[in-house]
């Protein structure tokens, strides 16, 4: 046996070495060789401290054991009240937000019905057309003219209220819209005064009147006669006279 | 527990994160000596040993979804998890620094008077190996604690330091060689103290 085979068993395995000592091969190497004899020595010497160092270990003590067990059980509680405030808390979480999607939805549905009632374009409605004012007019017996009066819904019946809260440009552009519909007065009505649809709100009432001799001298491109004139006048329900026509 | 018997360790650690019980005892069971002697070995303090063991398995249960068995045993995987409490721990407790006493390696141990003079000074020489361990550099230390005192083998200790078996071995020889000078140095102040001569003797 040589130096290096020595050290090389203490490096592969120092209990393999050590169970390898009482072997007369090693007994004589080490009888010989001073190096490898204390270096043998050194080794039993620390595999003695180490030895002595194992056995110092101390028991387990059975309070650790419990509290190891008493910390997994309340770790296992802790994880399932976790798991169960999280599923409820999922639960809450969808009845919140379904409630929100039911407001949201209802508030929209409210915004639009709102709109459809009271909005500036759903109030405008178109007049009836001249020719069915006529027609009604021509149905009117003409010798009944005192109490003759045929109610025409010219243009817009409904109340003209614009949106108090809305803005000053919205209210400019409703107006403008308003202003380029047609005139409510029948085509064979001449206007005595400015009338749309916003200032001669409510249904027009046609009177039958009988105009003295200065009132239609008056009137450009009619002849002067002595017949008797008769007039029918739009009258609104603000007992203001809009238009008129006469009747020879 | 006997039903889970059969189970290796890593079907035992899913076991116990699911809420099996009798899983987490035996899976304790089977860890529990080495941890808690690796903890001891390195802290030299048996509270501190405990607090390790404990914290281990609470780390088991809360990130054991973190093993992958591919990567080793479940015991490697508590023994990576021990070290880095052990660790901790020793940051923990070097702002507390030991204040420098005249005293022998071992006298801090406390002793009654009961205790023998054999075993005084065995408590003394255990309290030097531990403190020539506890001096070592830390890889040098792991190293003599898993091969020489928890009894690992060169392979299972490559493999819980995750390093070839070659390193192991020869780290292994320099720690030894590294402890066997600083148990010499503590022995040194006991064996070479001045003996008083007669002229010094007061009687």
């Amino acid at each position: 046996m040589t130096c290096q085979d020595l050290h090389t068993y203490f490096e592969s395995d120092r209990q393999e070495a050590v169970d390898l000592l009482p072997h007369t091969e090693v007994t004589e190497h080490i009888a010989g060789c001073v190096d490898c004899k204390r270096f043998v020595e050194e080794q039993m010497e620390l595999k003695k401290y180490l030895g002595l160092l194992r056995g110092s270990v101390p028991q387990i003590p059975s309070s650790l054991d419990d509290r190891v067990v008493a910390k997994y059980r309340s770790h296992m509680l802790e994880r399932l009240s976790a798991s169960n405030s999280l599923s409820a808390r999922r639960h809450l979480d969808l009845r919140t937000s379904l409630a929100w999607a039911a407001a949201v939805t209802f508030a929209t549905i409210v915004a639009g019905v709102g709109m459809f009632v009271f909005g500036p374009n759903q109030q405008i409605q178109q007049p009836p057309p001249a020719h069915e004012i006529e027609a009604r007019q021509q149905t009117t017996p003409a010798g009944d003219s005192t109490g003759d009066k045929a109610s025409l819904r010219p243009h817009s019946l409904h109340r003209q209220t614009l949106s108090s809260n809305g803005s000053s440009r919205r209210r400019a552009k409703d107006t403008e819209l308003v202003a380029q519909q047609s005139s409510p007065l029948p085509t064979s009505f001449e206007g005595l005064m400015y009338c749309d649809q916003i200032s001669c709100p409510g249904a027009l009432e046609v009177i039958r009147v009988q105009l003295s001799a200065p009132a239609w001298e008056r009137k450009p491109g009619l002849e002067r006669t002595n017949d008797i004139v008769f007039a029918d006048v739009l009258v609104g329900p603000d007992g203001i006279a809009r238009g008129i026509r006469v009747v020879q | 527990m006997d039903r889970f018997e059969t189970r290796s360790d890593a079907e035992l650690l899913e076991l116990s994160m699911a809420g099996e019980e009798g899983a987490f005892l035996l899976l304790y069971e089977r860890l529990k000596p080495s941890l808690f002697r690796y903890a001891f070995y390195m802290t030299n303090s048996k509270a501190a040993a405990e607090e390790v063991t404990q914290e281990v398995f609470m780390s088991l249960l809360k990130d054991g979804k973190r093993y992958r068995k591919a990567r080793g045993d479940v015991a490697g995987y508590a023994f990576g998890i021990a070290r880095n409490f052990v660790r901790r721990i020793h940051r923990r407790e070097r702002i507390y620094q030991e204040l420098p006493s005249d005293e022998a390696p071992g006298e801090k141990l406390t002793v009654g008077p009961h205790v023998l003079q054999t075993d005084m000074i065995r408590a003394q020489e255990i309290a030097m190996v531990h403190k020539a361990i506890a001096s070592l550099p830390d890889h040098y230390r792991q190293l003599i604690v898993l091969c020489d005192l928890c009894e690992l083998s060169y392979v299972e200790a490559a493999s819980r330091l995750q390093c070839a078996v070659g390193t192991v071995r020869s780290r292994l020889n320099r720690a030894r060689a590294l402890l066997l000078v600083k148990l010499k140095q503590s022995r040194k102040p006991q064996t070479e103290s001045p003996t008083a001569g007669t002229e010094e003797c007061l009687i």
